[in-house]
């Protein structure tokens, strides 16, 4: 069976694809009931013709009985309809898939407070529930027919940590129904908890309360319970954008915590506002591409749990304290106490500086090449991790150039199997720039195609002449995705507007809210013929383009006058 | 509890792992499950055998995704399951279709299946040069088999424009491998 064995190569896509695409909502598909309604209408045609059979039989039984009747009577039926509930909890079926998400606790006079699920549980020895001080908004009531309203739930602090933020809450279920699944609702709010297959009424789970906060830097680490936290990594900025990190920052926790405490004599140590307000660029708080940032700590928390906090620091003395569990805030430190975080970070006690993780296991991830001079030049085979450069379609033998000729000195990656030390040899691809591309014999002798690691062009003439692209006979263009779709179009008219002037068209780095997949308006997809297929040339708004292959994303500023004429040009092509 | 820390509880033999794993993803688990085989019981069984070899394989795995890595670990006992039942003539629904539509971008040329790694390698490559969108939808319908109206539901978008993605890319993903020179 093909099928089964195409679907079981599907099976073995990369992993972040299957997690990019895991179903979230429940979908209950509606499907007619056929069958029931066939066996409802036989049931109630049988009623119907019992019925009238009855009814006939009656007049012709009451006719020949009382033929003349004194009137009728008619008896008034009262009609009781149960009020209905605002808040209603009932069973969601076995069709409820989703994992609570979020949760509305009511309290007495049905004031709901908002919780979003951290999808951790915690121990009952984090919680407080020995001195009464559960919050008096922990009841959340339900209703049916037949109990009255119930406590489903009741929220404790947590020990040493915030009631500002968190809470621990226990999910109670009624003894033997405690695999029933609940749905709460009020209003077009929903909560929908899904049994857990055990017994809840001993486990405790993180929420976090969905109002905001805004405090004084020493408050807000207090409130985290600063004895708790410790620094799992640090990540300093380079002026090219790449992060080094630092790990082993734990042991320096302290010294930084005492650092940032400061703000209770300095006065220069304030709140400033909101990071939107601030760091305008930022469109996510994982988008570190802000130039302005300097350095960012990751806190781990032993009770709320990994990175739940980062510490942003910008070059100019800002510090963004990002939460999982509040929003992000903004204080101004000063130079000063900015100059002393970041040796903290980046020196040991002896304050000799500290090797980044990346320095550290460069040798583990790359092969290390020679040129004819003996300079080393460093190639990045693709790593599980797929971080790094990608191996490419399987080449034909004919393309490969063996007059280049590069030998591996160091490398190791299992997935190939080659072995730490073993030599192998690179060949370079013909009429391809070796700088950004070398074909690799692997144990069946069959050429793969590699990219060289982090190759980044200065300009857009650069990087196609090292792409190996320079040349518009190369290129087939397959379709131009802007409004309908285009195709047959012509790759010479693509390319002369494209490389006029290239060297002008320097590499671009602040691509600022661009770098989302979506936010092109035009997308060329292309092959190089006999290289590569399924390579990208995307136009933004704002003067760039980017060109994709195979992983290696370049960002070029080729200015408005050029994107519209690529646009102008596709416009005269063939619409799809 | 982070995937970290239970791959940690497997790794240090915990019962409490399996626990874990279950609180966290039984529901993801009988969705790939129930999608595949359209029987509860069938999915549920499959879900425990999955965690039995989750169990068996970590240590020594230490996979980078636990989720991506359980999702795989039951959709190949689901396929297995369903191999079997296929075997005894018992049908099932959306796999059947979604079976007839993957033989869409095989092409009819050869009986042999091409080299598995490299028919990985060029997917991969594929779904790495497709949109967002277009990207989930076809792995929803392929990895996951979810159906048209499933996959229209979790994105907010028509029906027919899931069909209409869902053919396109397959006729793209055809033409891609018999440009790699993949016969399948």
């Amino acid at each position: 069976m093909r099928g089964m064995k195409t679907a079981r190569a599907i099976g073995e896509i990369d992993e972040k694809y299957i997690i990019e695409a895991a179903p979230e909502k429940i979908v209950q598909v509606k499907t007619i009931p056929w069958k029931y309604i066939a066996a409802a209408s036989c049931i109630a045609l049988v009623f119907c013709v019992g019925f009238m059979a009855l009814m006939f039989g009656r007049s012709s039984i009451d006719a020949q009985s009382e033929p003349s009747s004194a009137g009728t009577q008619t008896t008034s039926q009262s009609v009781t309809t149960k009020p209905k509930s605002e808040i209603e909890i009932r069973p969601a079926g076995q069709n409820t898939i989703s994992y609570c998400k979020e949760f509305i606790l009511f309290d007495k006079d049905l004031n709901s407070t908002k919780y979003k699920n951290c999808a951790r549980i915690i121990t009952g020895d984090e919680v407080q529930t020995d001195n009464g001080q559960q919050i008096d908004f922990t009841f959340a009531a339900s209703y049916d027919a037949s109990a009255q309203h119930k406590i489903i739930a009741m929220a404790y602090p947590i020990k040493d940590v915030s009631t500002q933020w968190v809470y621990a809450v226990q999910l109670l279920y009624e003894e033997n129904d405690n695999t029933r699944n609940l749905l709460a609702e009020k209003g077009s709010v929903f909560a929908v908890s899904k049994s857990l297959g055990k017994k809840l009424d001993d486990r405790y789970f993180l929420f976090a309360r969905e109002t905001n906060e805004q405090c004084s830097l020493g408050q807000y680490m207090n409130a985290l319970g600063k004895d708790k936290m410790y620094i799992s990594s640090a990540y300093v900025y380079q002026d090219d954008d790449t992060a080094l990190e630092y790990k082993n920052t734990n042991e320096r926790s302290a010294q930084i915590f005492e650092l940032l405490q400061a703000d209770k004599t300095t006065p220069d140590y304030r709140y400033v506002g909101d990071l939107q307000a601030l760091f305008k660029e930022q469109s996510s708080k994982n988008d570190h591409s802000n130039k302005q940032y300097l350095m960012q700590l990751k806190i781990n928390h032993r009770t709320l749990g990994e990175n739940c906090t980062s510490i942003m620091i910008s070059k100019d003395g800002y510090m963004v304290l990002l939460h999982d569990y509040n929003d992000p805030q903004v204080y101004f430190i000063g130079q000063e106490l900015k100059d002393k975080l970041l040796e903290v970070t980046t020196r040991n006690d002896k304050g000799v500086p500290v090797v980044s993780n990346d320095e550290a296991k460069k040798d583990s991830f790359e092969i290390k090449l020679h040129n004819e001079n003996e300079d080393p030049v460093h190639y990045v085979l693709r790593t599980n991790s797929n971080d790094y450069c990608s191996k490419g379609v399987k080449i034909d033998r004919s393309m490969i150039d063996t007059s280049i000729n590069k030998v591996a000195n160091a490398s190791i990656n299992s997935e190939f199997n080659f072995i730490k030390g073993d030599p192998i040899v690179l060949n370079g691809i013909k009429g391809i720039s070796p700088n950004f591309a070398l074909a690799s014999k692997d144990s069946n002798n069959e050429y793969y195609i590699y990219f060289a690691g982090n190759y980044a062009a200065p300009d857009l003439a650069a990087f196609l002449k090292d792409a190996g692209i320079t040349d518009s006979k190369k290129i087939v263009i397959r379709s131009a995705e802007m409004e309908n779709g285009y195709t047959d179009i012509y790759p010479p008219a693509i390319w002369d507007i494209l490389t006029e002037n290239a060297a002008d068209n320097k590499k671009s780095t602040t691509m600022g809210a661009q770098q989302t997949e979506e936010s092109y308006n035009c997308r060329l997809i292309f092959d190089i013929t006999g290289y590569v297929y399924n390579c990208e040339l995307r136009l933004y708004d704002n003067e760039n383009a980017v060109f994709f292959i195979s992983n290696q994303y370049q960002y070029f500023n080729i200015g408005t006058e050029k994107v519209n004429k690529i646009k102008e040009y596709i416009r005269t092509c063939k619409k799809v | 509890m982070q995937d970290e820390k239970i791959t940690e509880l497997f790794f240090e033999r915990s019962q409490e792992a399996i626990e874990e794993t279950k609180i966290k993803y039984s529901s993801y688990c009988m969705k790939v499950a129930a999608n595949i085989l359209k029987s509860r019981q069938d999915a549920e069984e499959c879900v425990n055998d999955s965690y039995m070899k989750l169990w068996s394989s970590i240590p020594p795995n230490r996979p980078a995704s636990l989720k991506a890595y359980l999702a795989k670990i039951v959709r190949n006992l689901s396929l297995d399951k369903l191999e079997k039942q296929k075997a005894k003539k018992r049908g099932s629904g959306t796999a059947e279709l979604v079976f007839d539509e993957i033989c869409e971008f095989i092409s009819t040329g050869g009986e042999q299946l091409a080299d598995e790694i490299a028919l990985r390698e060029a997917i991969n490559s594929f779904l790495a040069s497709l949109d967002r969108q277009t990207r989930i939808i076809f792995v929803q319908r392929y990895w996951y088999f979810c159906s048209v109206k499933e996959i229209a539901v979790q994105l907010n978008v028509g029906e027919s424009k899931v069909k209409m993605t869902l053919k396109r890319t397959r006729d793209k993903l055809r033409e891609q491998l018999e440009k790699e020179g993949l016969d399948l």
